[in-house]
């Protein structure tokens, strides 16, 4: 029943939206009803092949899935066909997940301001036209999926010998296998939580921990790197790691994902873009106070130099990489909203 | 393979055929797989790959009618040819008789 399903998929993926759920049950059904024939009539007394041997032989007279998803689109007539549908998906996802990454950017970097260097990397990433510019890329795709189209359509599955032939020679072994999308890795989920922990106990307990040993001036001490705008924003990464530790909990006990553990997921990223925005925008990231330093063991002109020289270079860098972190978790939320929908849907 | 391939040329006589059986045998209704059995049993096997998407089409040509029932725990699928259905069924009919009586007469005179 494996081969059964992984054939209705692939297939099905061929397929405009529209198409799918019909096409799918009535598959199903059909190959079912021809399988329940099989085995009725093995019953009877009549030489039977192994049932696995008669899935194979079953979805063969059913053509291989390319071919079958063109005879469902057949006469629609289509820019792309079944063959290359999957491929051009796929690029057209990767096209419009720049553009929103893009789109981010320049909000991000309307809001800390002209005096960050962020704000000139985003601002050339706008003004450079490369926002129309991908959007002229996906006309580009579509063009070249159309002209890849018709050069390959002398090999078209419309042509009946060559089908017959194709559906001889194809193997329906080679179906793509399908993971189940609810699937859940223990091991990952409890790695997580682990890390959540240690994060946590990290932040509360040790947050000077967090640092490094520098040297400046023939002098080397600690300087921890959590500094007045970091420890503000704890509050909210407290509450996303222990959500997170919640989330990972419950999946380990449902086994899978579910719609309301999708929907607490994206709450979870919600609350770290919240917890990670005021460090990108707000106070400075890195503990630069030069009391703190003097009070930790530097001398004053150390201290002088570090807050004058290394700290707002560490802190620019911190904050990009937080920036960074931020268009990470929102271009995986748009991935996660895309497969909340299809579950939904 | 091409369109103009000799074998191509008699599948696409038979494909003209399928829609005149296939509009007469669902003047009762049937399901995918029921029809496919009754049209191999009378001598005109149609591949799975070509029934399916077949009826499908007729569908959305309003040359057949359908409903999902769920008959012994199974979803199927039940075409019937329409009333639009059954007015091309008439004119193919009458088409195809000519057709053949003309046919023959040439086959015979060759």
């Amino acid at each position: 029943m494996d081969l059964i399903e992984r054939y209705i998929q692939d297939v099905s993926h061929r397929l405009p939206r529209r198409l799918r759920g019909d096409v799918e049950k009535e598959l199903r059904s059909s190959l079912e009803d021809a399988l329940d024939a099989h085995a009725a009539n093995a019953g009877d007394g009549a030489e039977a092949a192994a049932p696995d041997e008669h899935v194979v032989e079953l979805l063969r007279k059913f053509g291989p899935p390319a071919q079958l998803a063109a005879s469902y689109r057949s006469g629609t007539g289509f820019l792309v066909g079944p063959e290359l549908y999957p491929a051009f998906l796929k690029t057209m996802k990767i096209v419009i997940i720049v553009i929103v990454g893009i789109v981010v950017a320049s909000v991000v970097a309307g809001a800390i301001g002209e005096d960050n260097p962020l704000f000139e990397i985003a601002k050339g990433l706008v003004l450079s036209n490369l926002f129309s510019e991908i959007v002229e890329a996906m006309g580009w795709v579509v063009l070249v999926f159309w002209i890849v189209q018709l050069v390959t359509s002398s090999s078209r599955v419309d042509t009946p010998n060559a089908t017959r032939a194709t559906s001889m020679s194809w193997d329906p072994h080679t179906l793509p296998r399908r993971d189940d999308p609810n699937r859940i890795g223990r091991t990952g989920l409890m790695v997580e939580i682990a890390i959540m922990i240690a994060l946590i106990v990290l932040f509360a307990v040790f947050p000077r921990a967090v640092g490094a040993t520098v040297s400046t001036n023939g002098e080397r001490h600690w300087v921890a790197l959590m500094g007045p705008g970091f420890l503000a924003g704890r509050g909210l990464l407290y509450v996303g790691f222990v959500g997170t530790v919640v989330l990972n909990v419950m999946l380990l006990r449902h086994n899978r994902w579910t719609i309301p553990t999708r929907v607490f997921d994206l709450a979870i990223s919600v609350i770290f873009i919240a917890a990670l925005l005021p460090m990108v925008t707000g106070g400075n990231v890195v503990a630069n106070a030069p009391a703190d330093l003097v009070a930790n063991g530097w001398s004053e002109e150390a201290a002088d130099s570090l807050s004058r020289d290394m700290f707002p270079f560490l802190d620019k860098l911190l904050r990009g990489v937080f920036a960074c972190v931020i268009v990470g978790i929102v271009w995986s939320m748009v991935t996660r909203v895309v497969t909340l929908i299809r579950r939904v849907t | 393979m091409t369109p103009q391939d000799p074998a191509n040329m008699t599948l696409e006589l038979r494909r003209g055929a399928i829609i005149l059986a296939v509009l007469s045998q669902l003047t009762k209704e049937h399901y995918g797989y029921s029809l496919r059995e009754r049209l191999s049993a009378r001598g005109l096997p149609v591949p799975e790959g070509t029934l399916y998407p077949l009826l499908r089409r007729l569908e959305s040509l309003e040359l057949l009618t359908s409903d999902w029932r769920v008959v012994a725990g199974r979803p199927r699928r039940y075409y019937r040819t329409s009333h639009a259905g059954k007015q091309l069924l008439k004119a193919m009919e009458t088409e195809w008789r000519v057709l053949v009586e003309v046919l023959n007469g040439l086959l015979e005179a060759k």
